[in-house]
């Protein structure tokens, strides 16, 4: 138990260390892209995912010698897999179609390996009989979790801050459960990203990409899979699954973001952000967090951080009621 | 209060209508309607009519959940009274000239 909680720890320096020298290299390298929501648009080195899915991949290799676990190296094979669709996105732009098509074969570790249960356990329900039906939610839940934090990577700090707290119930929930590999496996997914938030907080001196967002989505959804927390994982994310499905309804259909003809938010002059007043602009939950008035860029992420801490607090409490 | 700790407050019971929303859809469809059979002496027309029914109330509940976030929607735009805001209601799509006096 010990040794594997030793070797979640190692992703911490890994990610830290990963993340500063690839936002050197690929500032050199001339791989930037303006943070629009700054004075002077700065240049901001792009795709930092590939630091986030080397440190997960190396502390989930460890975690997988020392436990021996089908699980550990389910998950680091799916964050491989839909990193690496990330980072075509992210050198190629590819349309919102064609990504969702190839995320599925983000799924295909946990198929292949039988790392799932087809059992999931519902509050009040009780472990569910869904032996036909589940490896084809398996299937739909790899490419759903990987664009659901994809939808909110959209300003400094944003993605990695939300990815960390919505993980902490589902850390909880192994240690109550005794689970020590999914344990490691969490720890080392939470530690990527608190290496790498020092470099993505607000101002951002890398930003994730595709590959970033898409890894960490895929990854947090082998987690709930492989651990059994399905619900648990999906309560976590209700602010970003709100999102997704608010932008989804306002633009009927899976649209790249850079496509999208109407901003759901204003810059205005004063490097403030403001809801668009336009009706045909996207809902987003920033469009709705910009209702009260206009706000700076991290404010806007900080009052995201308090609407997370509270879908939190209601998934730790559906993870007592399933125990119940 | 704060226009900023209203909107917090707002979507915050959002956020906890669409869990309950979640957890109600969910035990309903499973604690309810699979359980839900025709006796084993039943002759197979009657099987097939409690599995068509099985199928329709499983549908229904999840169309009424797929739904409930439209509902969320637009309690959120009239809970903010943010008119600018897009509303799955047709009347606010009505251009304000075409409306009635």
């Amino acid at each position: 138990m010990w040794e594997e909680i030793a070797a979640s720890v190692f992703a911490l320096p890994a990610s830290y260390v990963m993340t500063k020298v690839l936002a050197r290299y690929l500032m050199r390298r001339g791989s930037v892209v303006p943070d629009a929501h700054k004075a002077g648009q700065p240049k901001v080195p792009r795709p930092g995912g590939p630091a986030l899915i080397v440190s997960l991949a190396l502390s989930g290799a460890l975690i997988y010698l020392l436990s021996g676990d089908l699980r550990v190296a389910a998950v680091v094979l799916v964050a491989v897999v839909a990193g690496a669709v990330g980072l075509l996105d992210d050198l190629r732009t590819l349309s919102g179609p064609v990504k969702v098509a190839l995320l599925f074969a983000g799924s295909l570790p946990l198929l292949i390996l039988e790392t799932y249960s087809s059992h999931p356990v519902l509050p009040f329900v009780g472990p569910l009989r869904l032996t036909i039906i589940y490896p084809f939610l398996v299937l739909l839940a790899i490419p759903v979790t990987a664009n659901t934090f994809n939808m909110i990577d959209v300003y400094n700090g944003l993605l990695t801050g939300f990815s960390a707290l919505a993980t902490l119930p589902l850390l909880v929930a192994f240690v109550v459960l005794g689970d020590w590999a999914m344990v490691a496996v969490t720890l080392a997914y939470i530690l990527v990203l608190v290496g790498f938030f020092p470099f993505h907080r607000n101002p951002s001196r890398i930003f994730p990409g595709d590959s970033g967002s898409l890894a960490l989505g895929a990854a947090y959804g082998a987690i709930v899979i492989t651990g059994r927390l399905e619900v648990v994982g999906i309560v976590a994310l209700i602010p970003a699954v709100l999102n997704s499905f608010f932008v989804l309804s306002s633009v009927k259909g899976f649209v790249e973001h850079r496509s999208m003809k109407k901003r759901p938010v204003i810059l205005r002059e004063d490097f403030l952000l403001e809801a668009s007043t336009d009706r045909d602009a996207p809902m987003t939950l920033s469009r709705m967090v910009l209702a009260g008035g206009p706000l700076r860029e991290e404010d806007i992420v900080e009052t995201i951080f308090v609407l997370e801490v509270v879908a939190v607090a209601l998934a730790i409490l559906t993870f007592v009621m399933m125990r119940w | 209060m704060t226009a900023k700790l209203r909107v917090v407050v707002t979507i915050s019971v959002l956020i906890v209508a669409s869990w309950v929303i979640l957890l109600l859809s969910a035990f309903l469809i499973f604690a309810v309607v699979v359980p839900f059979s025709a006796p084993e002496s039943s002759s197979a027309l009657v099987k097939l009519g409690y599995d068509t029914a099985k199928a329709v109330a499983g549908a229904a509940i999840f169309g009424m959940w797929f739904y409930s976030f439209y509902l969320l929607r637009d309690s959120y735009v009239r809970l903010t009274g943010s008119a600018e805001t897009p509303s799955s209601s047709s009347s606010r799509q009505t251009p304000d000239e075409n409306r009635k006096a």
